[in-house]
């Protein structure tokens, strides 16, 4: 395989205030591959956004790593972003330069007094030595890049002349701007209706194509995971419990959370009509009081009562290539879809 | 925009126009006119008899109906004639051009002062949200909020007067109070001018702290901060490019209605500190009906005031380019 382009190990991003400790982030490791397209998925709150953000090192206060290594591959050498003050110039040269990063709502993730113009060439001036004329050529280019109309116009316009996917264009543009090596897509299609959201993922796909740079794909939706990306880690309370190829994942999930999140999906034809949704059962537990053992036993249908209470499980390799993070992984018997299912 | 700018001109003369009314019709509200006010109160308990009162009626075309008064009036108005102050015995050109500049020297000082403190903290505070500072300014802003200026004024006379032996009635030291123009009296001025400036400035000076406070740490949660921190901009820079950007706008566009505000304002403390300012004229004058200069400082207030808005709004569209010219 090609050569690796980050590696994160044992992460650990705790937010602590009075209230007490949340885990957004525990102990999660994985390895992304440059030019690979790797799916981050698990039901909101599982920490998908705060392990993004650790990354970038732009975790909101009080959150703060507080373990683990996130390690940058670049010229040979390996940058511990972990280890970095997240005000130093080192970071901030990486950042929008190297990794850049997509936000889920386009909206307000853009400043409302600002042109989209201004806002991608101050990116494009901040990290490469450009004139103004030629940040703003550079920026009609990456508009057009990324399939805006008309960008000679649209640069001077502001974000709320603009509809929610053009906006969603405007922020991959502002993105891919510096011609980053992984860019970093926090549910870029959520906050968009089924049609933009199919023209953005089809325009993302086209430009992983074209431009060859890595892409973390984060989503809670396996719909769209299964359209988008090679390789597949399921994040739950903070932790990946599974981690497979998206094919293997959606064949034969390994992890009973997997399972679950998998026959979760609407699925044409699967239900009756007036049939209910297989909705995973239970609710995540209070972020603020984690039980002990695997932090899914209270929702699992293979809880033993015994050993998934008090033992955590770890990660291990089930299959050549599938790991999961559960005691009892190849020997509960887990039904997968078929991938065509899960793409509408 | 030329289109916005001369339809709002317009609104602003038929808004003058009403305010004019308005101002006629409220300041001959209280029973009586300025002669029953004089014969009862300033005149000092002289005897009138009822031809005397007629002709000072006459005199003052008080006798004459509502409608012939007002016309006669504003247009003398418009033709820049204010007509004099039953009160005084002087034109009202002259009574206000003794007190507006010193008004001004007062308010515009302040006006300018209040933002420069105020913004500056207000962005610190949001920036260091419970920090000592934050505490102490929020706590000194609630008490300029809270004592009356009138009171403040009070504290700050005993204090001048007590422990610096400053004079702190009037603008001016006795010895320059009736001395011409001069640079020693322009000096003394300067000298005077800090315990008015402190006392009208401190209430607004907490206000606007505590709106820019707020803005700031609204706008600091928003995403679009969250990208510019990931497009790798430094704190400081993309601080002041973004949020305070955003947040300004909305208190830049008070600073139209400060000044009309301020001016009126002033009163109370202008009548503890004896300051010959606007306030304390305008108040004598509605007590004894004194029409004409009321009249004309009324209007004079309103349309700094309608002014101010304009300003205001232009400065808001400028501000925020999702405000759309109607
Ligand atoms: N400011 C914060 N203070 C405390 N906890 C937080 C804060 N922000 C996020 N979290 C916690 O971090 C966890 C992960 O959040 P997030 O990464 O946003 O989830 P996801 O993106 O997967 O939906 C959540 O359970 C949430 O409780
Ligand atoms: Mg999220």
């Amino acid at each position: 395989m090609s050569a690796t382009l980050l590696e994160v190990r044992n992460l650990q991003t705790h937010f602590v205030s009075e209230l007490g400790r949340v885990r957004a982030v525990d102990g999660a490791s994985f390895r992304l591959e440059s030019g690979q397209t790797l799916g981050i998925v698990g039901e909101s709150g599982c920490g998908k956004s705060i392990m993004s953000r650790s990354i970038l090192r732009i975790v909101p206060h009080p959150g703060e790593i507080v373990g683990g290594k996130i390690l940058y591959q670049r010229d040979g050498e390996s940058i511990d972003l972990a280890a970095l003050d997240p005000k130093s110039a080192e970071i901030r040269a990486i950042r929008g330069a190297e990794i850049a990063m997509v936000f889920q709502e386009p909206m307000t993730s853009l400043s409302p007094v600002h042109t989209i113009g201004d806002q991608i060439s101050e990116a494009i001036r901040l990290h490469q030595l450009f004139s103004k004329a030629a940040a703003r050529e550079r920026t009609i280019e990456v508009l057009s890049l990324v399939g805006m109309p008309r960008p000679e116009g649209i640069i001077d316009r502001y974000p709320h002349e603009l509809s929610g996917g053009m906006r969603q264009r405007a922020m991959i543009a502002m993105a891919l701007s510096c011609e980053p090596r992984l860019l970093i897509a926090d549910e870029p299609t959520t906050a968009l209706d089924v049609t933009t959201q199919a023209q953005i993922l089809a325009l993302l796909r086209r430009l992983q194509g074209e431009l060859g740079m890595a892409i973390m794909f984060i989503t809670h939706d396996l719909g769209v995971i299964a359209q988008m990306t090679d390789h597949v880690i399921v994040m739950y309370m903070g932790r990946i419990v599974e981690s497979a190829d998206v094919d293997s994942l959606f064949y034969q999930p390994q992890h009973p959370y997997t399972g679950a999140l998998l026959h979760s999906i609407p699925r044409l034809g699967s239900s009756q009509p007036g049939g209910k949704l297989n909705v995973i059962r239970g609710s995540i537990p209070d972020p603020y009081a984690v039980p002990g053992g695997c932090p899914f036993h209270n929702r699992c249908r293979f809880n033993d009562g015994d050993r998934c209470q008090s033992e955590t499980p770890i990660m291990r390799e089930v299959r050549p290539g599938q790991f999961a993070s559960c005691h009892y992984a190849g020997e509960v018997d887990l039904e997968g879809i078929a991938l065509a299912e899960a793409t509408p | 925009m030329t289109a916005y700018v001369i339809r709002r001109f317009l609104q602003m003369i038929v808004i003058m126009l009403i305010v004019s009314i308005v101002a006629f019709i409220v300041i001959q509200l209280p029973p009586g006119d300025f002669v029953d006010a004089y014969v009862t109160t300033i005149s000092g308990g002289e005897t009138f008899t009822q031809e005397t009162i007629d002709a000072l009626r006459a005199q003052f075309g008080l006798d004459e109906p509502f409608l012939i008064q007002y016309v006669k009036w504003i247009s003398n108005v418009l033709r820049g004639n204010y007509g004099v102050s039953f009160q005084h015995q002087r034109t009202v050109a002259d009574l206000l051009g003794e007190r507006l500049p010193l008004t001004l020297a007062i308010t515009l000082p302040t006006a300018v002062l209040v933002y420069l403190i105020a913004i500056p903290i207000g962005i610190y505070s949001a920036l260091n949200q419970y920090s000592l500072l934050d505490y102490l300014f929020s706590f000194v802003g609630f008490i300029g909020l809270a004592i009356p200026n009138f009171l403040f004024a009070i504290i700050l006379l005993y204090i001048g007067s007590q422990y610096f032996d400053a004079n702190v009635a009037g603008l001016f030291s006795p010895e320059y109070e009736l001395a011409p123009w001069s640079f020693g009296k322009f000096l003394d001025l300067l000298s005077n001018l800090w315990i008015p400036v402190i006392v009208v400035g401190t209430a607004g000076t907490a206000g606007t702290i505590r709106v820019m406070r707020g803005m700031m740490l609204d706008e600091m949660r928003q995403p679009y901060v969250e990208t510019a921190r990931a497009k790798g901009l430094s704190e400081a820079r993309l601080i002041f490019k973004y949020p305070v950007r955003v947040a300004i706008s909305p208190v830049l566009s008070t600073i139209g209605f400060v000044l009309p505000a301020l001016i009126s304002g002033t009163a109370i403390v202008a009548i503890v500190l004896n300051l010959p300012t606007t306030g304390p004229l305008l108040l004598n004058a509605l007590l004894a009906q004194d029409m004409l200069l009321a009249g004309s400082m009324i209007l004079f207030l309103s349309l700094l005031t309608v002014i101010g808005t304009f300003v205001s709004d232009l400065l808001l569209i400028w501000a925020d380019p999702r405000i759309q010219f109607e």
